[in-house]
Parts: C-alpha cells; structure tokens; sequence
C-alpha cells in the first residue's frame, strides 16, 4: 500500500486501498445514472443530435450576424489586438500583483507568542453540587403523587457556581466562578482561560469549589504542583470527574 | 466649484483607471471587473479545492502528512493545485475589496442597487469563514493558532455548552470527529457562498458573471507561474503541547489575529458587526434622491416588450393588457427598480422625433427629462450650431458635455446614453441639419446604467431594436466612450471627427 502511495503521491496514511469500494460501486452508479438520463446527454438520440446542430447553427449564425453587423458599423471590439507594449504592460501589471499575492500570503511574519514565555491553560468542563441536597421520598410522599412521578429521589435541578482559584508562585492570577450551563442552571460549568508565564520553574496552586459557590471560605479541592516549562511549553490545568481530581498536563515536574 | 470628497475619489479612480485602460484596453480593464473576477476565482479555487480533496486525509493524525504529500509529489503537480487554490482565494479578497470600495466610491450601492450592496455583506463574512477554515485542514501550526483562536472568538459568544477551544487543548482532546466537523465547514461554507453570489446578482438584468476571455487566462496564467515559481506550503506539524510562536500568516485572511491578540473577543466582535451593520445601512446614509421613475403612456405602448429586454435592472414587467386595447400585454414599471435611466425611452420604437410637439408622446417615457424635452433641446442646439456643426450626445456620469461645447460643437446631456432612440440621430442629421453627431457616455464596460453604451452601440450597428436607419450617413455619425476624466481625448475626437467631416464631399472642404 505504501509503494502505491508513493507512487501516486499520497501520504503514507492515505487508505488508497478503500477506494475499492468506490472502484466497484462507482461503475454500477454510473451505469444507473446513465440509463435515468446521462445517455440523452452522453449518446442522445438521432433527432436530439439534429435539434442540438440545427441550435448550434443557428447560434452560429446570430453571432457572424451580430459581428458582420457590428464590424461594418465600426464598432466590433473583437478584431481589437493589442500591440506588443501593451502585451509588456499587462505581463508587469500581472507580476506586480502575483508579487503582492504571494508576498501577503505569508509575509511579513508574526510573533504569535513571545519566543521566551510559556503558557498555562485553565480548561476544564465539571457539573457543580446541586444547590439542595437530594433526599429520600418517604411512602407516604411517592403515594402523593402520580404513578408515573414516583422518582424515590427528590433532587433540586440548580446547582452552585464553580469557584476556582490559580495562583502561581504565590501570586494570584484568576480567581473566577461560573455558573453551570442550561435554563434552570443545572448544567456543566465551564472554565476556559489561558495565561503567559516565563519560561522556567514554576509553584502553580489550583483551588476549586463546587458547593457554595461564594458563600464559602474553603476548597473543595486543591492541587499544589512545582512544575519546570519550556520556552513555548503549555501546562493544561483540568479536572478528571471520573478521579474527581485536578490534573496537570505538561511541564515536567 | 468646490468638489466633493467622492468626487474627488471618483476623478482619482478613473484616473487610475485610465492609467490601466492604455496596456489592457477598456474591454479587459481589470478595475472594471472586479466582481467578474471574483466569481472567475471562486471557481478556481472550487476546481481545485475538489482535486485538492480527494488527495486529503480527514483524519487529525494524517492531515498534515496528507497536505505535505500532495506539495512535495512527482513532477510537483498537486503542490501546483494546493498554490492555485490559496493563491486564487487570497486574489479574491483583494478582487472583493476593490470591488466593493469602487462600488462606493463610484456611488453604485444606493437606491435600487441596495439589494446588491445589501448581500454583498453575508458575502465577506462567507468568504473569510470559507478561506479561514481552509487554512484549518492543513493541520499545522498556523492552523493551530487560527483554529483556537478562532474558537476562542466563537467562545465569546457563549452560545455554546462548553468552550469549542476547549476540543484544542491537549493532543487527545482533538478527535477525528470533531476535525472532520471541520471539514464539513470548509465544504459548507464555499458552498454557501457561492449560493450567496447567486442572490447577489439575482435583481441585476443579464448579470455579467465572466471576465473578459483575455483577462481569465491572463489571471490563471499568473497564478500557474506563481504556482510554480512560489509553491504554497506548510509549518511545522501542530503540536497542542506548545504555543504556535514565529508564524508566517497569511494576511489576506488573518489581519485579524494579532488585532484578536491584543483586543481580545469582545472588541473584535463589536468591531465586525459593528461595521457589517454600518456597510449594511450605507444604501441609506442618506438614501439617492433620483428623477421619477419612468411612466408608460398605454394609449403609444404595443406590448411590444423591447424596454422589458433592454432594462438593467428589470424594473419593467410585461403583464396581461388592462386597457383594452388590441394588443396581447402593456409594460408596467416598478418604481423601486427603476433608477430613472431612461433607457427604456431609447428602445421604445415609438420614440421617433418626425413628428409634431403635440402628438410628441412616446410609449414610455421619463417625467423629469422626457422625449419632447429632449427633442426641443436638440431642435434649439441644432440651431445654434449651424448646418457645419457637430451635435454631441453624452451621459450625465460621462465627460462635462458643457465643457466640450463651443464654436461648431453643440453638447447634449443624457441621463445615460442608452436614453438615445436611433431615430433621433437621423433627426439631428436630416431636420435639424447637424454635419455630424457623435455618440459619447461612460467609459466601456463602465456605463453608470449597466448597459446603456452598449444597447446605443447595437442600435446603430442594427443588431438590435429599434435600427438606426441605413439612410444616415454612418460618416457622420461618431462613438466615442470616454469617463469622466477623459476630457481632452474626447476633446481630440471632437476635433478629429469634425475634419473627417469636412473632408466628406458636399462638405465646405470637401466639395
């Protein structure tokens, strides 16, 4: 497969052997499409053949006409030629703006992200404690209601916003809440931050809070991490909810 | 007389325009094919885009290997047909941008071409949103840096559940999936596009959609040797471990970037709707005021239907007679197309001046400047010129015709030059007793009413109805297009053609 490919220079990757499939359908395809109506374009009949060249001819004919007629008025533009130095000007106005094209294309260059910084990315998507704690039904509350309503559990919809916190060498750099997604704000909360740091070692510290929202002084989780980056380097802060804890990708520890 | 900015920018456009007039000639003048141009590089880059993705793989971890397979194959053919595909779409935000700036210089957006200027807007969000998600595909570190920012400005929006930047923040959080969601942008968007060009032009009468044959090969040619001599390629493969940092952007599609950098969302979505809103309402700020629209005179219109064929902007209409006359259908105009051209007087074949002032009613006609006016002006300047003087005609939007009248030369100004039914040449020449008329207006391909020159130049020629009639002397009769700007080479065949006809026999001279 690989020596095909680079035969027809495609990637290595590329499943050149997947066209089959295209290579055996294709033809049946085509032979259906042929026979609903491709045959009056490809093969037409006789008397379409006729239709299409008397068209033709008469096309043909209408434009001499116009042209004759527009020739002997003086004002045919089709017999305009144009001389060698207007040639010469249309070549220069035609590099002048290839130049310019490709130029733009991909000049001058451009400093994205200081060559000497690194990057931390606070990136993580966790659904908040619900507002009210959820609580057992009693018999005598699921017989209050319908049959079909009879949910042994009775829990709030709203949640708490998710408060989090990211210091890095001691000093603060976001401290933010978000509220979870949805109308009734019993969604996913979201965070999506990004920040530059120098390249080098780093004491980052990651406080989060999912109950509370404000209202409380303390974490419910914290992560406390030195971590060394390269010049460029990201670190991506997240949250596992299948571990129910912070993570750090990248930098070396 | 004190002028306008626009004026200004007008004389300075058709100076320039004059300039590119000399080695392409007015027919291939590429500023006055701009939007043709467009649409000749949109399907370039839709040729190439097909071929471009059947060599491409879909998938994150194979895209880059795919694209750089293709610009470094034998005989470098693919790597040819992924440069003409950047490179004709980078031409066509250049072609755009001229396009719409001299649209609004040359004051061609408002009143009835509102609709046209109106869709031109979805156009250049479309086109960016089409070329930007192209450079996505390639998979590297310039796609990086787009793709997440231009996630990050979507973010903004919060229309989503979750940040879409956040697909982008570590190697494994990129799906096949969500990269093939990517591709069915970059399908989608063009597609919609181009279905947006067709509106664009939906209202305008006979759209011209290709450049002249001369100038398509010419551009494709260019973009062939650039192809060649320039070829397109890569970054280095993306790497969402590390931040993108040296980028060479293609500023055509990515100006702004480093404005998003600095900005942030907020201010750059503001800044782009803000000014899509603004170019949307240009057509009002303040709206045209225009002459009425023309009115049909039933009792002088036969259904003949030659002003619905002729009308640039198919404000005319041809519905079931209501007035009983023997005739199958009448005219009818609608006012909001109508931009009071008058065009629609010219190919009226009732317009015929051989006839008293009080039968003097054509067909169709324009209640500010209508047929009897313009024929008792032409009586009056007739006169005044004498039987060896030269009547010129031209368009309000062409030269001053004031400043070309003097000794022998007589001026008549036109609402657009297509106003000019054939038959009063023959009356300047045979009762109002001119040596010669010579037709002018606005430069070729560049007339102000869209056809107007060219319906004049097929009238004459007897391609078109109604015929100037084969017993005027065609020695006597002059076309000369020149723009505004043009004053002294029209000035020049003024003077040119009055020799020519001096030289005629039964002339002074020439006898």
């Amino acid at each position: 497969m690989t020596a095909m490919n680079a035969f027809l220079g495609l990637s290595p990757n590329f499943p050149i052997l997947y066209i089959i499939p295209l290579a055996v359908f294709g033809p049946i395809f085509l032979l259906v499409l042929y026979h609903l109506g491709l045959k009056e374009i490809i093969n037409p009949s006789p008397e379409t053949r006729a239709n299409i060249e008397l068209r033709k001819e008469e096309e043909k004919r209408q434009a001499e006409d116009h042209q004759n007629k527009m020739s002997k008025a003086g004002l045919d533009k089709s017999g305009y030629r144009h001389a060698p130095l207007q040639w010469l000007g249309q070549a220069a106005t035609y590099v002048v703006f290839a130049v310019g094209i490709a130029y733009f294309s991909n000049s001058p260059a451009y400093q994205a992200h200081p060559s000497d910084m690194a990057a931390v990315r606070l990136s993580f998507t966790h659904p908040p404690q619900r507002k009210e704690e959820c609580h057992k039904r009693t018999w005598a509350e699921l017989q209050k209601l319908a049959p079909n309503m009879r949910a042994p559990m009775d829990c709030s919809r709203e949640r708490w916003p998710l408060v989090v916190d990211l210091s890095i060498d001691g000093a603060q750099v976001f401290h933010g809440a978000s509220v979870p997604a949805g109308q009734a704000r019993d969604g996913h909360s979201s965070f999506y931050e990004k920040f530059q740091v120098s390249a080098g070692r780093h004491r980052v510290v990651v406080r989060l809070r999912d109950r509370g929202g404000e209202t409380r002084a303390e974490y419910d989780y914290t992560e406390e991490r030195s971590v060394d980056l390269k010049a460029a380097e990201i670190l991506v802060i997240g949250f596992s909810n299948a571990s129910a804890r912070i993570t750090f990708t990248g930098g070396a520890e | 007389m004190q002028l306008s900015v626009r004026h200004k920018l007008q004389n300075g456009l058709l100076h320039i325009e004059s300039a590119f007039d000399r080695p392409f000639g007015s027919a291939w003048n590429p500023l006055r094919q701009m939007g043709t141009l467009s649409f000749f590089y949109f399907w370039i880059v839709a040729a190439t885009g097909i071929y471009v993705y059947i060599l491409f793989d879909t998938t994150v971890g194979s895209a880059y290997q795919s694209v750089e397979a293709m610009t470094h194959s034998p005989w470098h053919l693919n790597g040819i047909i992924r440069s003409l595909h950047r490179y004709a779409s980078d031409a066509m935000v250049v072609t755009m941008a001229l396009h719409l700036s001299r649209e609004f210089i040359m004051d061609r957006y408002r009143d009835v071409r509102w609709f046209t200027w109106f869709t031109g807007v979805p156009i250049i969000w479309l086109l960016f949103i089409s070329g930007i998600s192209g450079y996505w595909l390639v998979w590297d570190m310039l796609a990086q840096y787009v793709a997440i920012g231009s996630m990050e400005w979507i973010d903004w929006l919060g229309i989503f559940g979750e940040p879409v930047a956040s697909n982008f923040v570590t190697p494994e959080s990129l799906t096949d999936r969500f990269f093939t969601l990517l591709v069915f942008m970059h399908i989608f968007g063009p597609l919609f596009l181009l279905f947006v060009m067709w509106i664009h032009v939906m209202r305008v009468s006979q759209p011209k959609l290709n450049p002249p044959r001369g100038l398509a090969l010419g551009s494709l040619a260019m973009f062939v040797v650039l192809a060649i001599a320039w070829p397109a390629t890569s970054h280095a493969p993306a790497d969402l471990a590390v931040m993108p940092t040296e980028l060479n952007l293609d500023w055509f599609y990515m100006m702004l970037y480093p404005v998003f950098d600095v900005w942030g969302a907020g201010p750059l979505w503001i800044l782009g709707v803000g000014l899509s809103i603004i170019v949307a309402a240009m057509p009002w700020l303040p709206p045209l005021k225009r002459p009425k629209p023309a009115e049909v005179h039933l009792e002088k219109c036969n259904g003949c239907s030659r002003c619905y064929a002729d009308c640039p902007f198919g404000a005319i209409s041809m519905e079931p007679r209501s007035d009983g006359l023997p005739f199958e259908r009448e005219a009818v105009v609608d006012a909001s197309h109508c931009t009071s051209c008058g065009i629609c007087v010219g190919s009226c074949p009732v317009s015929t001046p051989f006839r008293n002032d009080e039968e003097l009613v054509t067909g169709i006609d324009m209640p500010d400047f209508g047929f009897k006016a313009m024929r008792g002006k032409a009586i009056k300047l007739a006169e005044k010129v004498g039987p060896d003087g030269v009547l010129v005609v031209g368009c309000d939007h062409g030269v001053d015709i004031k400043s070309i009248t003097g000794t022998g030369v007589a001026g008549l100004s036109l609402p657009c030059i297509g106003m000019l039914p054939p038959s009063f040449i023959d009356f300047a020449m045979s009762r109002g007793g001119v040596a010669g008329v010579l037709i002018t207006g606005c430069q070729e391909c560049d007339c102000f009413a869209r056809l107007g020159n060219r319906w004049i130049e097929e009238r004459i020629a007897g391609v078109r109805d109604p015929y100037l009639r084969a017993r005027v002397d065609r020695r006597r009769l002059g076309v000369f297009w020149a723009s505004r700007v043009e004053q002294r080479a029209l000035k020049a065949e003024i003077e040119r053609f009055r020799a020519q006809i001096k030289a005629l026999p039964g002339s002074e001279a020439g006898t």
